[in-house]
């Protein structure tokens, strides 16, 4: 389990009072929902392939302890060197022990939300190591001395014209704010920096157990420039990775495209199955992959919640979920984001430590909706309220308000007459001044409704009715 | 205890408890074969329009061509209009003939057989260059994929070192889609292969579209329909 300490209440508070954040995140958002509908539409067994790799990652989840050892002796095999890290420490010191073997002073990184998990960007750079990353979005963020937004898209909530500050300022470039010329500025700076490192660092998307290969997707061919060009690299993967085989591969690239940006296929997708410098004169003399629990066993422990390992990290569920649309990415103060993230957060970093996560969603479902492999976050979301209640001592505040409100929602009259006093009530009292906890002096308290639900019902009802 | 036996004793002591989720019911493999089915061209002229329609989509383009040798007469115009002189390209039996063939008509070009040179030599070389015919091994119609396998007689560097990238590939080797294309593949080639849908690309600046990002730029590929 991770031991990091996150402050989600006051990041929030600072995401809701940027307007550019909020306005940023909901355009990109919103646009990728629109590119995902429109693509998986367009799939006549989008649904059926849904159930498909739900099934497949249920199969391999269930029986992750057989898998993992096949796909570490196929591996092995293949000529690839396993490691097991039980937590971020266990894997950083395998990675400073290669780094070291092999005299590396310049690393290139592709994205890969798991190392981002275990921080390994300031360890590498506290060991001297220049550590770039080389996805545009994250080679952003790392210069910007952040870490990514969302999952897919780390540069999301900085626009063009923060982008070209950052560069002049960072990069002694003059400033523009033209997208082609900022990637221009990247990729020649990154190019260098690819034809130099002596070492690679990339997560896996996907891990195959039957031959011991795994993959790597992307659009940028920064990983693939990662992969073939350094003479050593490192794969950090997280132990739920793994397929049964290359033949369930396809169902799983029919969903992640469309759902992560709304595109049929990604651009590449890399299949590394050893080192290849002997064999082809070309790519990696060493290959390493790090299988890295971190906390993943324990979410396993629980069969209600092991179904949160099915993910693909698509994002999907970000785009959609109107809490991450009103604060991004950064307010969840950790590597994990919007509905996925919060169902992680508690699991990771433990109950106590992460009690403010599940609590940011409205458990509108819509993330179930478009979640590739069905993971059912609302019922996890729910359950994992119910654990952090039960581990953290309610205030007693919140233990009176929720006692109140189950007498009143269970007695309708008593419902009735609360309702009716508090319409009444609300003209009496100022509600901008109203302090409410969740409520705070850069949001106001929105007023109850005069008319009520009961009477617009009646209401709706007889105006049907007349009709 | 060593870590590789702490994490496989803590997964199998977690899966003693199996999951609560009830076994699906619905036979989905059967259903999802027959509806993937359905949207499967067999017919070989409709796999190459589609093809060319799906390229276009991710800014590609494609050219279709009846011999190895209308495929170099094709190419050689590209670098007579891009004023290009030196070309990487693998020595790959089609990317021979068609060097080759440019050869006898051109010989201000200069081809730069990327297999020949050592792994540094390769690596400083091809990254100089602006140009690089290369050779698919395969190629999927529904989303204008590419497949490279990768053997003794090929390399990636001129695919993605270099800023203008033409593609050659048979359209007996067209696959209708991935599901084919994986049933189709030689599992020990597919140990080391990519797949390419387009020129690189990035939408990471404010979601505007820019080709380009670390790979080619432009893509071309030529459909030889022999």
């Amino acid at each position: 389990m991770s031991t990091d300490k996150i402050n989600i209440k006051d990041h929030i508070i600072e995401a809701l009072s940027d307007a550019d954040l909020r306005k940023a995140v909901y355009k990109a958002t919103a646009s990728t929902s629109v590119s995902r509908l429109n693509t998986t539409e367009a799939i006549p067994y989008w649904e059926e392939c849904r159930v498909k790799t739900h099934c497949i990652k249920k199969d391999v989840i269930e029986n992750l302890d057989k898998y993992l050892e096949l796909f570490e002796k196929n591996a092995k095999n293949n000529g690839i060197n396993i490691h097991w890290a039980i937590d971020g420490n266990d894997a950083k010191n395998i990675l400073s022990e290669i780094a070291k073997k092999n005299n590396v002073k310049t690393i290139v990184k592709s994205k890969s939300l798991t190392t981002e998990e275990i921080h390994l960007n300031e360890f590498l750079i506290g060991n001297n190591i220049d550590t770039v990353e080389t996805d545009l979005g994250e080679y952003i963020v790392q210069l910007n001395d952040q870490v990514p937004s969302h999952l897919v898209a780390p540069a999301l909530h900085l626009s063009r014209t923060d982008i070209g500050k950052l560069f002049k300022d960072k990069l002694n470039v003059p400033f523009t704010d033209v997208p082609e010329e900022l990637l221009l500025i990247a990729r020649k700076k990154l190019r260098e920096k690819f034809l130099s490192a002596e070492m690679s660092i990339t997560g896996v998307n996907f891990a195959f157990a039957e031959n011991g290969s795994f993959c790597v997707v992307e659009n940028e061919a920064n990983a693939h420039l990662s992969l073939s060009l350094p003479q050593v690299h490192v794969a950090v993967m997280g132990i739920e990775k793994l397929l049964p085989s290359i033949d369930e591969l396809p169902y799983f690239l029919k969903l992640l495209a469309p759902s992560a940006t709304g595109q049929k296929s990604s651009s590449y997708v890399n299949f590394i199955g050893g080192p290849s410098l002997q064999k082809y004169n070309e790519g990696p003399k060493e290959v390493h992959v790090i299988l890295l629990d971190n906390g993943r066993s324990k979410i396993l422990a629980d069969p209600k919640l092991r179904e949160t390992l099915y993910c693909i990290r698509c994002g999907a569920c970000l785009n959609v979920c109107p809490v991450y649309q009103q604060i991004g990415g950064h307010a969840y103060d950790w590597t994990y984001m919007g509905p996925i993230g919060i169902t992680l957060i508690p699991q990771y970093l433990g109950e106590i430590e992460g009690k403010d996560a599940p609590f940011l969603s409205s458990l509108c479902g819509a993330c179930a909706d478009v979640c590739p492999v069905k993971i059912k976050l609302p019922q996890h979301i729910l359950e994992l309220r119910k654990n952090v209640v039960q581990k953290n001592k309610s205030k007693i505040f919140e233990k009176f308000a929720m006692k109140t409100w189950i007498a009143v929602s269970t007695h309708p009259k008593l419902y009735r007459l609360f309702s009716w006093k508090i319409k009444k009530l609300q003209s009496f009292i100022p509600v901008e001044y109203l302090k409410l906890p969740g409520y705070h002096k850069k949001r106001s308290f929105p007023g109850i409704d005069k008319k009520g639900f009961r009477e617009q019902y009646y209401q709706m009802k007889k105006n049907n009715n007349e009709q | 205890m060593s870590s590789r036996e702490k994490i496989l004793s803590q997964v199998k002591s977690a899966l003693r408890t199996k999951s609560h989720e009830e076994e699906s019911k619905i036979t989905i493999d059967e259903l999802l074969k027959s509806k993937i089915n359905l949207t499967v061209k067999t017919n070989k002229n409709d796999l190459i329009s589609q093809f060319q329609t799906e390229i276009k989509k991710v800014n590609g383009d494609s050219i279709v061509v009846k011999s190895n040798l209308e495929a170099s007469n094709k190419i050689n115009e590209i670098l007579i209009e891009a004023k290009e002189n030196q070309i990487a390209i693998t020595d790959q039996n089609i990317c021979t003939e068609v060097r080759l063939n440019i050869q006898k008509g051109n010989s201000n070009l200069q081809f730069i057989i990327a297999n020949n040179l050592d792994s540094k030599e390769r690596k400083e070389k091809i990254s100089q260059l602006k140009t690089a015919i290369v050779q698919a091994d395969y190629a999927v119609s529904e989303i204008a994929q590419l497949v490279f396998l990768y053997d003794n007689s090929k390399t990636s560097y001129p695919h993605f070192l270099c800023d203008f990238v033409i593609a050659l590939v048979k359209v007996s080797n067209l696959m209708p889609n991935q599901f084919t294309l994986f049933e189709k593949i030689d599992k020990v080639k597919a140990l080391n292969m990519v797949l390419v849908t387009g020129p690189s690309r990035t939408a990471d600046i404010e979601k505007v579209l820019v080709l380009g990002a670390h790979g080619p730029r432009k893509l071309i590929v030529i459909l030889i329909d022999e």
